[in-house]
């Protein structure tokens, strides 16, 4: 009973902190991200940029030592080195490209979910469109077309994810706007603006969020795919899935190639898929404690 | 006679579909007195919700006008909606789907607030104060305010759908089916505390209901509907009295009684399916299914007073 007391005096906002927190897995998320993150920002403290670059032939496929943590790679370059700063790339291209994806998506589905009618046909057919695409064939039309960089890659492979994000919200949407507390909200005058942000879009974003974590991993490797066929990033600069691909026909007798450069790969999607779990269940007042 | 609070006129609501016109709402016309309430009876599909969502707006009307204190709310502008919003309010049926599931009670009671034109806002305090008033009104114990719809009884989450309607002080209520989804035993509990509001607000219902003990409790006037159509509107004690529209007649008998002297009474079944409301035939509706059915039926539906404020579109049912 006490603790019910203390409880009800939480704003809404303080109570789902307060459910994030208690959500263990989500704890463990944000620690594993949070390990990951600073490494990367924190990469010309902790070895310079020419280390990413710099060969030694004499030292090349040099397995994990004191000197080499990660080891060294067919041209003797520090895999630690390369590994922080790939992971600038990886990490914040891929936040980005999710990002993107994701606010665009949802305007696209929310309004066509939202208003129906023309405005949904015309929208979803040009979202039709761009899914009759290959993604992976969308993004190098994109980028030959735009030309080379970083900003452009994220650009390109952002507009491949935005169908996805437009149908699944859109969907949500549609069956989000003909509840009944959605017709008794119009019947209180409220505006559609804020019946979208505060019923609809509060109801319908868990699994969104929760497949946008998903997504990233792909995005990752998408990022590095482009690499590999010359678009986007390039070696020398270095990029997890790029690392992964160019040591490829080493893999077979250095395994630790592949593995380490996969770990932080692996760290990462995980890491977010148990923030974005987390989130979802704390903004849902039915979950427990 | 003073101008009724609500009135509708002719109101039609056609909706559009592949095969051709849903005839919904059809030349709908009624009054509703300051503090009292109007019953619509009708089966499933009737029309029912569907007028009293064209009353406030939540359909647009085809045609026909409805009027509050003698103003044409249907012509109202963006900047006139909130004279609707403030007098005409809604209940719904179903008190699981019509309170969002995220918000808390407290939330949920001001949301209409937030709806109100920038110079009649209230400040957070005032906020607060009218919905624990708004609260204690409707029986729900000031503790419930930061609980969640999921946490609470049925009951309970139509009464603060009840509160959330109330809270901005409306005139007239549209009652969609409110007891329907709800216990027996709850379904009194809250007639009576619509009825105790009633009594307290001078406020006007608009009563939707399939369930007709429910509807001579506390309705004063009845407008029983079938497909669309009025086919009886009569004060409550003179419909349960001498009903004269064969469907009403029907509707009537049909009511479950513990009188052992009517037990043997001769049952009235009606017979057949509806007919399509899509591009209905001119004439009575009932019309397919009804035992006195003649060639004019199929011609033409009217209603007539038959006797002071009794109108019905057919007189076949009197026997």
């Amino acid at each position: 009973m006490r603790k019910k007391k203390t409880l009800s005096e939480y704003s809404t906002g303080e109570l789902v902190l307060y459910r994030f927190r208690k959500n263990k897995l989500a704890m463990l998320g944000v620690a594993m991200f949070l390990f990951v993150a600073l490494f990367i920002l924190f990469a010309p403290l902790i070895r310079p940029y020419d280390t990413v670059v710099k060969q030694n032939i004499a030292d090349r496929l040099q397995g994990p030592s004191s000197e080499y943590i990660f080891g060294t790679d067919e041209l003797g370059r520090d895999l630690f080195s390369r590994i922080l700063y790939g992971g600038r790339i990886s990490l914040f291209c891929s936040l980005a490209i999710i990002a993107i994806a994701f606010v665009s998506g949802a305007l696209i589905g929310g309004a066509a979910g939202f208003f129906g009618g023309k405005v949904d046909t015309v929208l979803m057919r040009i979202v039709d469109m761009l899914m009759s695409v290959p993604s992976a064939l969308l993004a190098m039309a994109i980028i030959t077309a735009l030309g080379n960089g970083v900003w452009k890659l994220v650009l390109a492979l952002a507009i491949g994810q935005i169908p996805r994000f437009a149908r699944m919200v859109r969907s949500s949407v549609i069956t989000l706007r003909n509840m009944e507390y959605v017709e008794a909200a119009r019947c209180f005058g409220i505006s559609s603006m804020k019946i979208m942000l505060k019923h609809i879009l509060p109801n319908g974003i868990g699994p969104i969020v929760v497949s946008a974590t998903l997504t990233l991993g792909a995005v990752i490797l998408s990022i590095s795919s482009m690499g590999y066929l010359g678009l986007g990033v390039a070696s020398p600069t270095p990029e997890w899935g790029t690392i992964i691909s160019e040591n490829k026909v080493n893999i077979q007798y250095y395994p630790y190639l592949g593995i380490i450069p996969g770990i932080c790969i692996m760290l990462t999607v995980m890491s977010v898929n148990f923030i974005g779990d987390g989130l979802r269940d704390a903004f849902d007042p039915k979950s427990k404690n | 006679m003073s101008t009724p609070l609500i009135e509708a006129v002719d109101l039609c609501k056609y909706f559009k579909t592949p095969k051709g016109m849903l005839h919904a709402v059809e030349n709908v016309s009624f009054k509703i007195e300051e503090g009292k309430t109007l019953g619509v009876v009708g089966e499933s599909g009737c029309g029912k919700s569907t007028l009293g969502r064209t009353v406030l707006r939540l359909h647009k009307a085809t045609s026909g006008k409805v009027l509050y204190k003698g103003e044409d709310v249907l012509s109202f502008s963006k900047s006139e909606m909130h004279k609707l919003h403030r007098n005409m309010q809604m209940i719904f049926q179903d008190p699981y789907s019509s309170l969002d599931p995220r918000m808390s009670v407290r939330a949920l009671i001001s949301e209409p607030l937030s709806g109100l034109p920038k110079s009649e806002r209230m400040s957070p305090a005032q906020e607060k104060e009218s919905v624990d008033h708004i609260m204690e009104m409707c029986g729900l114990p000031a503790h419930y305010a930061n609980l969640y719809p999921h946490e609470l009884d049925g009951g309970m989450r139509q009464r603060v759908g009840l509160a959330r309607s109330m809270i901005l002080d409306p005139r007239f209520i549209v009652c969609d089916e409110p007891v329907s989804a709800l216990d027996v035993s709850i379904q009194a509990q809250i007639l009576n505390l619509l009825m105790d509001l009633q009594d307290e607000h001078k406020l006007s219902y608009m009563f939707i209901t399939h369930d007709l003990a429910v509807v001579k409790h506390i309705s004063d006037d009845i407008m029983v509907m079938y497909m669309g159509q009025v086919v009886e509107y009569a004060s409550s004690a003179t419909l349960f009295a001498n009903p004269m529209h064969p469907y009403t007649v029907a509707l009537l008998n049909s009511i479950p009684t513990i009188d052992l002297s009517k037990r043997n009474r001769e049952r009235i079944t009606i017979h057949g399916e509806i007919s399509s409301p899509v591009n209905p035939k001119p004439g009575c509706r009932f019309a397919p299914r009804c035992p006195y059915a003649s060639e004019e039926c199929r011609n033409e539906h009217k209603l007539v007073e038959v006797e002071s404020g009794h109108y019905a579109a057919c007189t076949k049912g009197v026997r």
